[in-house]
């Protein structure tokens, strides 16, 4: 049985938020948006989340903080997380591994690689 | 040759149970691909040692099977209800060849002629349906995919990324296992799995690449291709690469291991308890007469009667795997025949009863392993170990930790 799978964006940015709305909702996705950290753990509540997408720098809750509380809600603690990262950071390696994500994500390769890696990912 | 032909029925023997095993759990759909592998690999020895002394009816019955196995390793057919029947019947007959190679008995002759009619006419319905199919301008490539430790528990499932690599060609996954510690080191958040896949597919390793871009920073990847073009087929060597040898360490060149008939075992542990006995008439005569030097000879024979009883008792402990075939085979038979679906705790129930000995009733004696590779396996055995007398293991023995006295007797009937 296929069940749509639901995904969890947090980024405080209106027009990267539009931008992978379209594109997972293209895909067949069903979406819960938030502008910060904070408000995304709000969607912890007990319903069903696939995979959560998540930019690092947003105010009131950045990422990491975020990722960390997902972590350690037992529900979710295995959930996947997509971590936005930039080229800025040296060694991308043990950041991603240090921040709790499942893998990190440039967003300069969301426009051409996002859908398919989601689709690697959850399927 | 003829002086050797016992070695070879031990060893036929052996393989046989393996295949039985193998089925066994492939039934439990376990690692699938590394099952079927390794009962092919058995077939195929089982077929060239038979060759080889001359017991062509077993060569030609394991030819056969051996051909419809390759269509199950190589993707082209799965196991079916019948081809499980059919391989186990063929295996009950492979052991009953072993002692009448030339068919002298009358049922044993029938029974051959009507199972090489069903294999042959399997075999080749099989065969004609999956004729193979030309794959033009693939390449095979073989890939080695080890993710970071943490990366599963970090919520990344690899079943999406291989079901990608099934749409790109034939394809075949084998999990490298070799990492995986022993229970009491095992730690449940960390992946220990790495995994071979070889792939045949039309597409470049740059695609193939780019299908694991994403986790670049998140593990080890190699693709290799081969030169030309080819048809799908497993590299043994890859295929190989989590196959554990239990006796021979291959790449030290030392023998970790000898094989021991059971009934010696069996001498030792009686010699053993016998002097036990006058070790113990030993101390107490120490004790009565309690002059230094007889308490000091006590005293070290006491220590070395111990180490030597607990030594013993490891040798004759079984690995646990020659104890469950059999009992798996017969839960699996009592399934199919009578369609429940709760032997198994049935089977456990009469196996936390059986001792060691009446297990080496059941089947052939197994080659002596000195290694008991888990803490559970020495519980279980321990258990197991205990004094039984037939009488025992009665309807009400197992009423009291299974179900109903009428499953207890099938079971009871069964076994003895």
């Amino acid at each position: 049985m296929n069940t749509i799978k639901t995904i969890l964006i947090a980024d405080d940015s209106h027009v990267v938020l539009k931008l992978l709305i379209h594109k997972l909702n293209k895909a067949g996705y069903k979406i819960l948006t938030s502008a910060d950290g904070k408000e995304a753990l709000h969607y912890f509540d007990g319903r069903a989340v696939d995979l959560v997408i998540t930019d690092l720098n947003m105010p009131v809750m950045d990422g990491l903080t975020l990722i960390h509380s997902v972590r350690s809600i037992e529900r979710y603690q295995y959930v996947p997380i997509v971590l936005f990262t930039s080229d800025e950071i040296n060694d991308k390696r043990s950041f991603i591994r240090g921040s709790g994500a499942t893998i990190g994500l440039n967003k300069n390769e969301v426009q051409t690689k996002l859908t398919s890696i989601v689709k690697r990912m959850i399927g | 040759m003829e002086s050797l032909k016992p070695k070879y029925r031990e060893q036929a023997l052996e393989l046989i149970a393996e295949i039985e095993k193998s089925l066994l759990r492939d039934e439990e759909d376990t690692n699938r691909s590394a099952v079927v592998e390794q009962m092919f690999r058995a077939m195929h020895t089982l077929k060239g040692n038979s060759a080889m002394f001359g017991f062509r009816k077993i060569e030609d019955l394991t030819h056969h099977l051996e051909s419809i196995y390759d269509l199950v390793r190589t993707y082209k057919l799965t196991i079916t209800d019948t081809i499980s029947n059919l391989t186990l019947a063929s295996l009950d007959h492979l052991s009953v060849l072993l002692d009448d190679e030339n068919l002298s008995n009358p049922k044993t002759k029938k029974d051959h002629d009507h199972l090489m009619h069903r294999i042959v006419a399997c075999a080749t319905a099989l065969k004609n349906e999956h004729v193979p199919a030309v794959l033009s301008g693939t390449k095979t490539f073989h890939i080695f995919f080890a993710p970071d430790e943490d990366l599963l528990a970090k919520g990344f499932d690899p079943i999406f990324l291989f079901s990608e690599l099934y749409t790109l060609g034939p394809c075949q996954i084998t999990a490298r296992l070799n990492k995986i510690p022993v229970l009491e080191d095992y730690e449940n958040n960390i992946c220990y799995t790495a995994w071979d896949i070889v792939l045949t597919t039309a597409s470049d390793a740059e695609t193939l690449k780019d299908i694991f871009s994403f986790l670049h920073d998140r593990c080890v990847l190699e693709i290799t291709a081969e030169t030309g073009t080819s048809t799908p087929r497993v590299d043994h060597t890859v295929a190989d690469a989590h196959i554990v040898e239990p006796v021979v360490d291959r790449s030290r060149g030392i023998i970790s291991g000898i094989r021991v008939p059971s009934e010696r075992l069996d001498r030792l542990m009686n010699m053993v308890s016998e002097l036990m006995t006058v070790q113990a008439k030993l101390s107490v005569l120490a004790e009565q007469n309690p002059t230094q030097e007889l308490q000091a000879v006590a005293e070290s024979f006491e220590k070395l009667s111990f180490h030597l009883r607990d030594n013993a008792f490891e040798m004759c402990l079984v690995p646990i795997e020659y104890i469950m075939v059999p009992f798996q085979r017969l839960v699996r038979d009592l399934s199919r025949e009578f369609r429940f679906s709760f032997w198994n705790n049935v089977i456990l129930a009469a196996l936390v009863s059986m001792p060691e000995t009446s297990m080496n009733k059941q089947s052939n004696p197994p080659p002596l392993q000195h290694d008991v590779r888990f803490p559970w396996q020495r519980l279980l055995m321990e258990s197991i170990s205990k004094p039984f007398r037939k009488q025992e293991f009665s309807h009400k023995h197992l009423w009291g930790r299974v179900f109903s006295p009428d499953l207890a007797h099938i079971v009871t009937s069964r076994l003895f």
